[in-house]
C-alpha cells in the first residue's frame, strides 16, 4: 500500500508540473519495468478507450487534453507514443504518463513512438532536459531504458490496430509483431523500426521509399490488404502533425491523429484525441493549446534583437 | 537595456488584398487566425501578417467532407446535422490552387508574408510562402540522403527486392530558389556591399518581427527551414530572409538573403549569400544546431549583391 501512497504524492506533484526527486524517478522506473515487460509487443486493449497521438513535452496542453478527454482513471487512454522532445516539458510529460501507467495499469496504455529513443532524443530535447533539470544523465538513463520496454503497438476489441507510425513490408500478420525482440533501443533496420517510422502515401500504392533515403511509404492497397488479412477495420497511427488534428486516408483504412495543439508553440493547429464507445463508435474531441496564463514557461513572443 | 520597446506607432489591420473575414467552422476551428502588424519606415509601410499553418484539405463544403466517415461526430456533433453557415472559401481552397508545389513541407505557414511598400504603392517588395515554395526545384540540389540511409537499405536488400518500392522523388531538402518577390523595382547587379558598420551599430529597435514560411523536420532527420525576421530602426531597415538545411550527422547549408534600406536612398541592396559544409568538416565548438553559429564560422561560397532601384518611369 505504501507504494500506492508514493505514487499518488508523485502524481500530485507531476499533475503540477513539478519534476519528482532522481531516486523517486528510478523507483517509479523500476515500477513500470515490472508492469510493461508484461505486455505483448501488441497489446491488447477493450473498447471504450479515449486515443491520442504526440504529445512532445507539451504538458500543458496534455493537461487540457484530460481535462477535455477526463482524468484517469476515469477515462480509458491509449497513447500512440512521442511523449517526449521539442516541447519544454518532456520529463513533466513523460512521467506523469508512467506514473499514471503504474498507479492505474489498465486504465492506461503507453506505445512506443520513434522519439522514444536514446538517439532520437539526444538532437531533439529530451536529453538537454533531463540533464538541465537534473544535473546529470541518470533520469534520461532510467528513462530510455523504460522506452525500450513500451509495448510496440496495441489492438482495441480485436478490430482497431494502433501503431505509432505505420507498416512494414516484412510485416503481414500481427503474429510476426509479436514475436518481435522489442527490449532494444529502436534500431535503424528491421520491422521495429518501420512501426515506428513508416508513413502512408497518398499519392502511391504500392510501397514507397522516402526519398531522404530510409524511411517507407505505404499505400491504400497495402493498408487494405493488412486489414483484410488480420481481420482489422481500422489502421490508427500518429506520428504525422496534422492542422485539424486527425486525418483519414485511403478511404477510411488509416487514420492519423495528433494531439499536439499549437505544435512547437507556433503551428497554429489544432489537436485531436479520438473517443471509442464500448461498441467502437467514434466522436473526435478537438481541442486548442492551454490558454497561455496557464504556462509557466518561455513564451514566443519575439524579442527584438540585434541579427544579421 | 539593450532592446529598448518598440515606441514607433503600431496598428492591426486586415491582411492587404485578402478576402474578407471568413466565419470559421469547427472542423478548421483554430483560436490562431491570421493577424496583421504595420509599421511605418520613412512613409514606407511595413506589414506582417502571421497565422497558423495550412490545413490539409478544404474545410468550407459540406460535400469536401466525404472523407469524414458516416456516423462519426466531432466534439459530440453529428456533421449530417451541421445547419452552420458553410463559408465560401477557407483558407486552404484560398491557398492551395496557387501553389505548384506537389509534395509540402510539414508546416506551411501560408498567410505568412512582409510586404515593404512605398507610399504610393508603386513599389515594394514582399517575401511569402507561396512565392518561396512555388520556386523549389522537382529534386535536391545536390545527391544526399540522411545519416541512416545506407544501413537502412543494406538491412533491406531483400524486401527493397521483393516489394521494387517506388522510389518516391521529389526535393526532400525543400531548397527554395528565392530573393523575394519584387514589383515595379528595377534590379541590377552591383559592386556595392551592404553598410554592415551601420548593421552592427546597436540603435534603438523601433519595430522587430520573426516569421516562418515554411519548416520542415525531414521525419526526424534534421530541419529545413524558411524564416523571415525583420528590424526596423531610426536610419534604416533590414531583413533576412533566411533557408536552413540541417541533415542531422551529414551537412549544414545557409542560403541568406538580406536586404537593406537605408533612409532618404532611392534603392535597397539585396545580398544573396550561401554557406554549406558537411558537418564532420565544422569545427567542435559549432553547433549545427545553430545558425548563427554556422555563419559565422562559414565562409560563403556564393555572394551575390543586387540593386533593387525605384525608378520611376
Amino acid at each position: 500500500m505504501s507504494g500506492h501512497q508514493d505514487l499518488d504524492r508523485w502524481i500530485e506533484q507531476l499533475r503540477q508540473c513539478e519534476p519528482i526527486s532522481e531516486p523517486d524517478v528510478k523507483s517509479l522506473c523500476a515500477k513500470a519495468r515490472e508492469i510493461l515487460v508484461e505486455e505483448g509487443n501488441v497489446q491488447r486493449v477493450d473498447a471504450p478507450v479515449t486515443i491520442c497521438g504526440d504529445i512532445h513535452g507539451q504538458f500543458y496542453d496534455l493537461k487540457e487534453l484530460f481535462k477535455i478527454g477526463g482524468d484517469v482513471p476515469e477515462t480509458n487512454y491509449l497513447f500512440m507514443g512521442d511523449f517526449v522532445d521539442r516541447g519544454y516539458y518532456s520529463v513533466e510529460t513523460f512521467l506523469l504518463l508512467l506514473a499514471y501507467k503504474v498507479r492505474y495499469p489498465d486504465r492506461i496504455t503507453l506505445i512506443r513512438g520513434n522519439h522514444e529513443s536514446r538517439q532520437i532524443t539526444q538532437v531533439y530535447g529530451f536529453y538537454d532536459e533531463c540533464v538541465r533539470k537534473y544535473g546529470g544523465v541518470n533520469v534520461w538513463r532510467y528513462c530510455t531504458e523504460i522506452f525500450d520496454y513500451l509495448a510496440l503497438a496495441a489492438l482495441i476489441d480485436g478490430k482497431i490496430f494502433c501503431v505509432h507510425g505505420g507498416l512494414s513490408p516484412s510485416i503481414q500478420s500481427l503474429d510476426q509483431i509479436r514475436m518481435i525482440d522489442r527490449k532494444q533501443e529502436v534500431p535503424h533496420d528491421g520491422p521495429m523500426c518501420d512501426l515506428l517510422w513508416s508513413d502512408p502515401e497518398d499519392a502511391n500504392d504500392g510501397w514507397g521509399i522516402s526519398p531522404r533515403g530510409a524511411g517507407y511509404l505505404f499505400g491504400s492497397d497495402v493498408a487494405q490488404k493488412f486489414n483484410e488479412d488480420n481481420q482489422i477495420e481500422l489502421i490508427c497511427r500518429a506520428h504525422q502533425l496534422v492542422m485539424e488534428g486527425f486525418k483519414w486516408h485511403f478511404n477510411e483504412t488509416v487514420l492519423t491523429v495528433w494531439s499536439a495543439p499549437n505544435y512547437c508553440y507556433r503551428c497554429g493547429n489544432v489537436a485531436a484525441i479520438l473517443e471509442l464507445n464500448d461498441k467502437l463508435g467514434r466522436n473526435f474531441i478537438i481541442f486548442e493549446a492551454a490558454p497561455h496564463d496557464l504556462r509557466t514557461g518561455p513564451t514566443k513572443k519575439p524579442q527584438p534583437e540585434y541579427f544579421l | 537595456m539593450d532592446n529598448p520597446a518598440p515606441h514607433h506607432p503600431h496598428h492591426r489591420t486586415k491582411p492587404p488584398g485578402t478576402l474578407p473575414n471568413i466565419q470559421r467552422d469547427y472542423v478548421e476551428a483554430s483560436a490562431y487566425s491570421a493577424n496583421t502588424m504595420s509599421t511605418q519606415f520613412d512613409q514606407w509601410t511595413i506589414s506582417v501578417t502571421k497565422g497558423p499553418i495550412l490545413s490539409s484539405q478544404c474545410t468550407c463544403h459540406t460535400e469536401c467532407r466525404k472523407d469524414l466517415p458516416v456516423g462519426s461526430s466531432v466534439n459530440g456533433n453529428s456533421l449530417a446535422n451541421d445547419t452552420t453557415t458553410v463559408p465560401q472559401k477557407c483558407v486552404f481552397c484560398r491557398y492551395d490552387a496557387r501553389i505548384e508545389l506537389k509534395h509540402l513541407p510539414d508546416m506551411v505557414f501560408v498567410q505568412n508574408r512582409l510586404v515593404i511598400s512605398s507610399p504610393d504603392d508603386k513599389f515594394g517588395v514582399e517575401f511569402n510562402a507561396v512565392d518561396a515554395l512555388n520556386s523549389i526545384g522537382a529534386e535536391p540540389s545536390d545527391d544526399i540522403k540522411v545519416a541512416s540511409a545506407g544501413a537502412w537499405q543494406n538491412a533491406r536488400t531483400e524486401s527493397l527486392q521483393t516489394y521494387g518500392p517506388n522510389a518516391v522523388k521529389y526535393d526532400w531538402t525543400f531548397g527554395p530558389n528565392y530573393t523575394g518577390t519584387t514589383f515595379g523595382i528595377t534590379v541590377e547587379p552591383t559592386t556595392d556591399s551592404l553598410n554592415m558598420a551601420l548593421l552592427t551599430q546597436r540603435d534603438p529597435v523601433l519595430f522587430f518581427d520573426e516569421f516562418h514560411l515554411y519548416c520542415d523536420e525531414l521525419d526526424d532527420n534534421g530541419c529545413a527551414e524558411m524564416e523571415v525576421k525583420i528590424r526596423v530602426v531610426e536610419s534604416y531597415l533590414f531583413v533576412l530572409l533566411r533557408y536552413y538545411l540541417r541533415v542531422d550527422h551529414v551537412a549544414v547549408k545557409l542560403q541568406d538573403v538580406r536586404l537593406m534600406f537605408e533612409k532618404g536612398k532611392d534603392f535597397m541592396l539585396r545580398e544573396y549569400t550561401l554557406r554549406e559544409a558537411k558537418t564532420s568538416s565544422l569545427a567542435p565548438d559549432i553547433s549545427p544546431m545553430e545558425p548563427v553559429q554556422i555563419w559565422s564560422a562559414l565562409k560563403p561560397t556564393q555572394t551575390i549583391v543586387e540593386k533593387l532601384s525605384f525608378r520611376k518611369v
